[in-house]
């Protein structure tokens, strides 16, 4: 009885713990954010509907820029664009338009945000005036991931876990000594 | 046979933690909140799992 109870308490804690650690990951949604009724958007010429997946993103080399326009169905005055790598969302470029106008064009240097990694990145835009939302995944290809900061990181991280996973195997405690016997015949 | 779950649920996480953004680094699955939280929750309940004490078997004298 004693040890499923401290059972319980060692898994609650566990999802206590697990809860904490996870919870900023749930504060943004990535659903969210999608072209709405005449809103429409590209990266690099590719439509942002058409790269929402790893499969399908937008190759870029890690020195080039990513060309992104927007159109609205009404006049905007500015736009917002994120570069987001998982919950973190860095602001990679913003700007005001001209009276009257409906889209815009600008560039993103990936390079800037992407410096400490490659990988699948999601470029989100936004538009202030008329209000349209999109979304797309860039990839960043340049060294090989575990030549950069964040695949050091990512392996690191992993091969500390794994080792940590099997040191917890269950051991046989070790036999205690016994006290040696005098002879005192 | 004395077992380490907390520590093992501690090191699922920190291993879920770096799958994910190995996984990200290398291309295969963008870093979304679902893998996230799914990774490092599945690898901690691994992590349980692989710690929970284990009954030793005894053969009758």
């Amino acid at each position: 009885m004693r040890l499923i109870a401290r059972s319980r308490r060692a898994v609650a804690a566990v999802l206590l713990l697990a809860a904490v650690l996870t919870a900023p990951a749930l504060a943004t949604d990535p659903a969210a954010a999608q072209v709405g009724g005449g809103c429409s958007a590209t990266v690099n010429g590719t439509d942002a509907d058409s790269a929402r997946s790893a499969r399908t993103a937008v190759v870029v080399d890690e020195g080039e820029s990513v060309v992104v326009t927007g159109n609205a169905p009404g006049p905007i005055s500015g736009y917002d664009l994120y570069l987001t790598f998982g919950p973190i969302r860095f602001p990679a470029a913003s700007g005001t338009v001209e009276s009257g106008k409906t889209s815009y064009t600008t560039t993103v240097d990936v390079g800037d945000y992407a410096r400490y990694g490659v990988g699948l990145y999601r470029v989100e835009g936004e538009t202030v005036g008329t209000p349209c939302t999109g979304w797309a995944y860039v990839k960043v290809v340049g060294p090989f991931p575990l030549f950069t900061v964040a695949g050091v990181v990512g392996a690191a991280l992993t091969l500390v876990g794994l080792v940590g996973m099997a040191l917890s195997w269950p051991r046989q405690p070790a036999p205690a000594i016994q006290p040696r016997q005098e002879v005192l015949s | 046979m004395k077992g380490h779950r907390i520590r093992g649920a501690i090191s699922g996480l920190v291993a879920g933690l770096g799958i994910a953004i190995l996984l990200q680094q290398f291309a295969i699955v963008p870093l979304t909140t679902l893998v996230l939280v799914a990774l490092p929750l599945g690898m901690a309940v691994v992590g349980v799992g692989i710690g929970w004490p284990r009954s030793r078997r005894t053969t009758p004298a």
